[in-house]
Formats: C-alpha cells, structure tokens, sequence
C-alpha cells in the first residue's frame, strides 16, 4: 500500500470507528447520566416506592443473575469432566429466543403439547410450570444461554494448555477434579467475565421473550418501561425515564454481581491453595455426582428441549383443533399458512435484506478496525468495543430514540439499519477479534518476499487463511440482525416490521397457531445462514503450521 | 535416600518393530544428574512423560521404576513423587507467583507453616521479589526459575527435567543453566535431563545417548 493509500486508510477508518461507533455510544452514556441523575428527584421514590415496581425490580434482578450462574455453573459442571462438546450444541445457537419461548410456552406449559401426547401427564404439567411465571422464564433463559456460555466455555479452554496444566498439576499430587475446581475453574471464571457478563445483561433488559413466557402482573421492569414509553402522556414519559435509569443502575448491579461471584469463587481457591486442605472424600464425590448429574442433564435437556420446541413449532402451525385431554390433534389444516404467506414472506424479505447489510456493513467495520490496530501497533480495548453489549439494550436504546425521535419518522429503515448495525459490531468483534489478532504477521512478510503487494498480500494470504472465521462472524452478524427486537420495534416507529417483531407480538398473543408459524418463520432465515455458514467455514478452514491451531 | 532406578526400559513407536530408546538399567543415586542426549524424535521426551504416567497412545512403553526403592510404574502420576520441569514453564497465567507456588505445595501442614516454607522457597531461590507478579510479566529467565522453584517445592524424591533450557536466549540460557544446576546440587535431587545441546551437559554428568 502506497503511503497516500494508506494515509487515507487510516483516516477513513478513524473517521468511520468514531462517527458511526463511538460517537453515538459516548453521546448515550452521556445521556444516560441526566436520566441517572433523576433518581435524585423526590418524586423518583415516590415511583419507586410503589409495590408494583418494586416487584418488576425483583424480578429484572433476578433475571440478571440467576440465568448467567445457572447457564454458568452447568457449563463448568458439564466441561469438568470433558473436553469435547456434544455436536449438536452449535447449531442450537441458530434457534432465536424468541421462537425458543413460544416452543418452550407450547411444549410444556399447562395445555401444552407434552401434557397432551404423554398419557396421565396432564396433572403434573398443571403443576411444573404456571403460564407466565418468573419460574419459567427463568428457565427458558437458562437453558437458551446455555449453547452460548458452554460454547464460551469451550473456547476458553481450548485456548489453554490444559493438557500440560494437568499433568503438571498431577506431577504436584492433584487429583483431576481438585485440578479443575482450584486451578481451571479460577481461569475459567476470568475468561468468561464478559460472556457472563452479556447474558447477565441480557437478562436484565430481556423484552421479547419475558412478553412471550415472563411474568405479566406485573411484568420485569424492561417490559414495563417499553410500556411506558409507548404511552404518550407525560406521566408515562416520565416513568419511562426513571424505568431507563433504574435499567442502567440494575445493569451495573449485575455487572457487580457477576465481578463479585467471580472475586469470591477465585478467593476461594487462592485460600485452598494456600491452606492446602483437602476436601474430604465424602465431600468430594458428593459434589462430583451433583455436578455430573446437573452438568449433563442440563446440557442435554437443552438439546432436547431445543429440539422439541422445534418440533413443537411445524406441528402447532398445522393444527385446526385439538381437543384437551386428546392425546392427537383432531384436525389439521395449511390455512394458517395460506392466510399468513403473504405477510410472512414480506417479513422475511424485510429481515433478510435488513440482516444481509447489517453483517456486511459490521463485518466490514470490524476488519477495519482491526487492521488500523495491526497498523498503530495499538489494541481497542475490547471493554469499548463491547460496550453496547453491557448496557442494558433497552437504556441505550431509548435514550436514541429520545435524540433521534423526529428523525426515525422519516427514516426509520436507515435507523434501525444504524441501531443493528451498532449491536451487530460487537457481536462479530466478540467473535473475530481474538483469532484475527492472533494472525502472524510473518505470514505477510512471507508473501512480501515472495513479490506479493501489500493488498496482494492481505487479500490472498491473510483474508484467506482468516475466511473461515470471518465467514461464521459474519453469520453471527447476520442472525444477531434477524434476533434484534428493541432497536427495531423503538427506532422502526412501527414501520419496519421484521419476523422478530412479528414473532414477538404472535408469541404474546392467544392464538397458538399463529405464534408456532411466526417463531417457526424467524427461525428459518439464521438456520439456513447458519447451516451455509458452518459447511463455507469447513470448508475454507485453513491450519495455521506453526501453531497448529485451525482458524475457525 | 532417594534414588531413581531404572530396569529394563524399552520405549517403542507402536508402528515400528524396533525400539527408540532401550536402557536395560540405570540408576540415579541422590544428587547425581544423569544426560540422555539425542536428536529430535528419538523418544526423549516420550520416556519422561512415561516415567511420570502420562505415556503417549501412538507409544508402547514398558520396564520397572523404582523411587526410593519402590515400585511405582502402576501408581497413578499423583503417587510417584517425580517432579517434571518440561521445555515451557508451564506457569499458571492466571495466579500470580506466590500461588503457582502455594499449588506445588504438599501435605497437610498448617497455614502458618506453609507460609513459612513458601517464603523460605521465594528467599532461596532468589524470587521474592517476583512474588506478587503475574506470569506474563516475567521475562523467559525469570519464569523458569519460578517453574524450577515450584517443581522443588513440591518436595519430589527425583527430579526430570525436559530440555528445560530450550525456549531461553542464549544469553539467559547460560545464567539460567548454571543457577538450576546449582540448585540441584542444593537440594541433591536425583535428576533425568533430557537434551539434545551438547552446552546443556553439566560436570562430572553421566551421558548416555540415544
């Protein structure tokens, strides 16, 4: 690259990291403090004091740590003992929240389909879960963040000698699981801060699938502050804004929460290393058979369940009538399907168009980012880069549509494109950034010597030998766009109508037929992207010699 | 008195009819250090991953190990009282010096007196001032003398060493040498070094090549 060219490179990419990233996220941390600051008004405690939305804050509380410690603790359970991930795991990370809840609501809640088909079930299904519960949605978010954080998991310990640790550790006198519990476990907790982190804070805003399963009377606080801030009063305006600030401060609660389980789990094994107590046998194998058993039976009731919600989905869709207590459906029927083709195929163009430039445009920010830290010698950090993730979506969100509000009437389309775009960035930076750094530069100085041009160079050595993983971030990029509610539903005014925001307001709704086609619907298009995803990368996945390592 | 006796080690690629390293018996009295040198591949390191029980599947391996004249070839790694010090130090990245160390340390003492023989080891071996760093901080020299330092805390009968100086510089390699080697003589360990630099050989070592 000419010195000019790479001048211009430079700047463009500066231009483009600050105008379209870190701009509009600083503008909405900094508006975020204003609306923080209200909680100091005496009407703010007024609001706060009032039973409903003290019970919202519970709940949103709730859903903040329990989903991430439970998804957490089966992950590290069930890796304790293996190295290897069950095959299906990847693919169930194609499975959208939103079509996982109304598959869950329709498998196994009181009238559901198991309590149908499995004879003298139906008491006890009547009893497991209440429709609309905090129990529930507790573990729908469970068992769908599970693939996430085992996936997080897996990769975190792949990345780590552990074969080398563990014969060291043997050589000292550890037993295997004492190994992984005072050693692994420590470095486990450390690597998987911001992916327990995200699903944390996912579950703190969590809007689309606590409308379908979550809790109604009342509901977690960020379904409650959409609410408001889709009433037009002042009073419902306002609340809206103290429900923002209150999102933001539970958002760092949990972050403290997640930071502080971690700070004690590590003191804790820092005190068995220096005390060197052995735990007792008894104790020992007692904790080894809890662990092994909630390890697996976690791990594989996510398979199945994931498997049965879909299964669940294709059968509701064609049904006309199902009598209760009938253990098969009494008739079937494609008119769902007729009716809703229409408006079904409409919002899949809209998606997959909408998703297509969003993977795109945020894959190809990534790169660039990436490249202008290989060119300064200098890292972003990753807490910036990830910062849209660690926010409650909800807070940001608002706080744009509070500066942009005039304008997404006129543009929605271009608005929820840029809002997508924002979260999309750092679902492929979580993705790429790691092995993309972790690419040696010998391997340009290789081709150079060889004749190749600095673009030669970057395009037939790096960006090939780097496809595979650029392919699945992309696919990542693509079926994050899909899964997007809240910036669609807020910035879109109503007028960008995905399958997720379909999806959603079905999946809400009472007509079982119409929520299974609509979540069958949104799970097609990040399949599909993922099963072509996955065969590419396979494909183009090229071995680095010196490490051995392949880059995908 | 500790010793390591060897009898009749036969270590074998399971594709190839004859042996890579064959030693019918050879015993390293305490204090003494013993060479095999030989070139890569020639089932150097596989006999040292053998003798601590972390035997390779592609190897068949047999013979006797006795330490301190007892049998353990069939007890697990944990129960044989062998410390390895492989060609990477093998540091804990996430815990800091002090706790690599605390992890090497056996027995069921009390608090106070783990911390006592923890400071005695960070003063003996010259790394106390390393002691609140985190691994990726230290230089190659340093973290191998972190590594050596664990492996004897951890109070092994015999000690195995695996090319030990192979990632260092030249220069660091030299000092580092020269101070493990000293620290061997300290402690009198029976030690295994596995090598194939000719520089790597101490005075007054038994070699045998392979």
């Amino acid at each position: 690259m000419s010195k000019g060219a790479g001048r211009l490179f430079m700047s463009g990419g500066i231009l483009m990291l600050t105008g379209l990233f870190l701009l509009p996220l600083g503008l909405a941390v900094i508006g975020l403090i204003p609306v923080t600051a209200s909680i100091f008004a005496a009407d703010f405690w007024e609001f706060i004091g009032e039973p409903s939305v003290r019970q919202s804050l519970g709940i949103s509380l709730v859903l903040g740590v329990l989903p991430p410690l439970l998804a957490g603790y089966t992950a590290f359970w069930f890796l304790s003992r293996r190295s290897q991930l069950p095959t299906w795991i990847a693919p169930l990370l194609a499975m959208p929240h939103v079509a996982f809840a109304v598959g869950m609501g329709l498998l196994l809640l009181p009238g559901g389909l198991a309590s149908r088909m499995l004879p003298g079930s139906w008491e006890f299904f009547q009893s497991l879960f209440v429709d609309k519960s905090l129990s529930f949605l507790v573990v729908v978010l469970w068992l769908k963040e599970l693939p996430f954080v085992l996936l997080m998991t897996a990769v975190a310990l792949h990345s780590a000698p552990l074969k080398q640790w563990r014969l060291v550790a043997r050589t000292f006198g550890y037993r295997d699981i004492d190994y992984f519990w005072r050693l692994v476990f420590p470095y486990l907790l450390k690597k998987l801060r911001l992916p327990l982190c995200v699903v944390a804070i996912y579950g703190v805003s969590v809007v689309d699938v606590a409308s379908v399963v979550g809790p109604n009377t009342p509901g977690p606080l960020a379904v409650r502050v959409l609410g408001w801030s889709q009433e037009f009063t002042d009073l419902s305006q306002q609340r809206a804004l103290w429900g923002t600030a209150l999102l933001f401060i539970m958002g760092l609660v949990t972050l403290a929460f997640v930071w502080l389980h971690e700070r004690c789990a590590c003191l804790w094994a820092s005190r068995q290393l220096s005390q060197g107590v052995p735990v007792s046998r008894r104790v020992v194998h007692l904790y080894q058979e809890f662990g092994r058993i909630m390890g697996t039976a976690g791990v594989y009731l996510s398979i199945l369940l994931t498997g049965a919600a879909f299964f669940t989905l294709i059968l509701w869709s064609v049904i006309e009538s199902w009598p209760v207590h009938t253990m098969i459906p009494q008739a079937w029927t494609w008119s769902h399907w007729q009716w809703e083709w229409e408006e079904v195929v409409n919002a899949l163009m809209q998606t997959g168009f909408l998703a297509l430039g969003v993977a795109s445009g945020a894959l190809i920010f990534v790169v660039v980012a990436l490249e202008l830290e290989a060119k300064t010698q200098r890292q972003l950090p990753d807490i910036l880069m990830l910062l849209p993730l660690i926010i409650p979506q909800l807070a940001l969100v608002f706080i744009w549509q509070q500066v942009v509000g005039v304008h997404s009437l006129t543009a929605p389309f271009l608005w929820v494109f840029w809002a997508q775009l924002i979260f999309a960035i750092s679902y492929v930076w979580l993705t790429l950034a790691a092995t993309y750094r972790r690419f040696s530069r010998i391997w340009l100085l290789q081709a150079k010597v060889l004749g190749y041009s600095d673009m030669q160079a970057w395009v037939k050595i790096k960006l090939r030998m780097l496809l595979a993983p650029l392919i699945l971030a992309w696919t990542v990029a693509f079926s994050v766009s899909v899964l997007l509610y809240l910036p669609t539903v807020i910035l879109g005014a109503g007028r960008v109508i995905t399958i997720t925001v379909e999806a959603t307001a079905y999946g809400s709704g009472f007509d079982r037929s119409l929520a299974a086609l609509y979540a069958f619907a949104q799970v097609v298009l990040p399949l599909v992207v993922f099963i072509g995803g996955a065969w590419l990368a396979r494909r183009f996945r090229v071995e680095d010699p010196a490490t051995g390592r392949a880059e995908a | 008195m500790s010793q390591l006796e060897l009898r009749g080690i036969r270590i074998q690629l399971r594709s190839q009819s004859s042996p890579l390293i064959e030693l019918p018996e050879l015993t390293i009295q305490q204090g003494e250090i013993v060479v095999l040198m030989g070139p890569s591949g020639s089932g150097k390191s596989s006999l040292l991953h053998w003798l601590v029980g972390d035997s390779l599947p592609e190897f068949d391996c047999s013979g006797e190990i006795r330490v301190g004249g007892v049998r353990v070839d069939a007890l697990p790694t944990q129960a044989r009282r062998i410390g390895l010090r492989m060609q990477q130090p093998w540091l804990f990245p996430h815990l800091t010096v002090r706790e690599n160390l605390q992890c090497a340390q056996r027995g069921t003492e009390t608090p106070a007196e783990r911390a006592r023989q923890l400071q005695a080891c960070l003063d003996a071996f010259g790394i106390a001032h390393l002691s609140e760093q985190a691994p990726d901080v230290m230089s190659g020299g340093q973290a191998a003398r972190v590594a050596l330092a664990r492996a004897i805390l951890n109070q092994p009968a015999v000690m195995l060493l695996d090319e030990p100086f192979s990632s260092l510089d030249t220069a660091t390699r030299e000092e580092v040498r020269a101070w493990t080697f000293a620290q061997l003589a300290r402690q009198g360990l029976p030690t295994l070094l596995v090598t194939h630099d000719i520089q790597d050989i101490p005075e007054h070592a038994q070699v045998i090549y392979v």
